[in-house]
């Protein structure tokens, strides 16, 4: 399974983290629903995902990577469902904070540039 | 600067009623631009109570239970909302986490609108405070009223409310009969009326008995409304 997400640097997250709030979520939340079009890009700094198809588990991601930025971006529904497998540490970046973000010194910039480049 | 591709707008039940809805034309566009419009299927949840609030969800259509957990096993339902409806509003400027559960009840979409873009709205644009005020304090005022009822009336009068409020929110007229769009399980009756679900099914029967209503499947239709006003004990 080609796993959908980006990874990012530790100095990425560092710099995200400065930034942006760190929100909890608990085991069990589906966070996005499979064929869905996800609300933010999923930050994963603590915890772990798990991707899910058909309610069946296709594979998990623990932290340090980006999910769903490239489907916030460009309105597409992800393949698979986003389910919070062990309690998470995630940052949300919105869809109107990613659409928003021109100044390159910004924290979020590095991670569109590396998705446009993607 | 980035460049991203370019997106769509659409017009949905959000943008042209509800909150939204006396915006000027180009605010209207940033919310459409903005909002990530998704189809849900009854029994997905939209968002959790004790969970973060990440943003505003705006009905487009399908019916949703806003509920609160009263244990491990069961739930309050607070309200029930439809298109044109938003939910998630409470805890957008308190930044707290969610005080309730929402979960569709019918097949539906429903389109978000992110935190950081709402707030910043609220902050130019009046007219969307105006109308939270406005449905935040309706909500207070159905609240008090289903907290006067829940001391003041028996089971009976109550069930008898919420089919009216059923009538008024989601009736359509048929022959002579109105038909209640809505299908709740008895369990789901009987958490907003406060009761037991057997004492739902009880009453249910003897409103048939009575020829106040008739039901098909699931689905209840409404014979006599002037008896079911009795029933209730209120002037409508």
């Amino acid at each position: 399974m080609k796993k959908p997400l980006i990874e990012i640097s530790a100095t990425q997250l560092e710099n995200l983290k400065k930034n942006h709030e760190v929100l909890s979520f608990d085991m069990d939340m589906d966070l996005v629903y499979e064929k869905q079009i996800p609300f933010a890009g999923l930050v994963l700094l603590r915890g772990e995902i798990e991707f899910t198809k058909r309610y069946k588990i296709q594979g998990t991601t623990t932290s340090s990577c980006v999910l769903g930025l490239n489907e916030v971006m460009n309105e597409l529904p992800v393949q698979h469902g986003f389910k919070v497998k062990k309690d998470s540490e995630v940052i949300l970046l919105g869809k109107s904070e990613l659409l928003n973000t021109t100044d390159e010194h910004s924290a979020i910039f590095p991670l569109i540039k590396k998705f446009l480049k993607a | 600067m980035v460049k991203i591709k370019k997106l769509t707008s659409q017009t949905c039940t959000c943008v042209t009623h509800g909150i939204f809805s006396e915006l000027e034309t180009k605010a209207k566009e940033l919310v459409s631009m903005y909002k990530v419009m998704n189809q849900y299927k009854k029994g997905q949840t939209l968002f959790t109570e004790g969970a973060p609030n990440f943003g505003l969800y705006c009905i487009n259509s399908g019916k949703i239970k806003v509920t609160k957990a009263a244990s491990e096993e069961r739930e309050t339902i607070l309200r029930i909302v439809g298109p044109g409806d938003v939910i998630g509003h409470q805890n957008i400027l308190t930044n707290d986490k969610n005080q309730n559960s929402a979960t569709m009840i019918e097949d539906g979409s429903v389109c978000f609108i992110d935190r950081k873009f709402i707030t910043e709205l609220i902050h130019k644009e009046p007219s969307i405070t105006i109308n939270l005020i406005k449905k935040l304090s309706a909500e207070m005022t159905a609240s008090e009223n289903r907290h006067a009822a829940m001391s003041n009336k028996n089971v009976k009068e109550r069930l008898a409310e919420l089919l009216i409020t059923f009538k008024t929110n989601y009736g359509i007229k048929e022959a002579n009969r109105v038909r209640l769009d809505i299908k709740l399980t008895r369990e789901e009756m009987a958490s907003i009326v406060g009761t037991a679900n057997e004492t739902v099914i009880r009453f249910i029967s003897e409103f048939k008995d009575e020829g106040i209503l008739e039901q098909e499947g699931k689905t209840i239709f409404l014979l006599d409304e002037r008896k079911l006003i009795q029933s209730a004990n209120v002037s409508v």
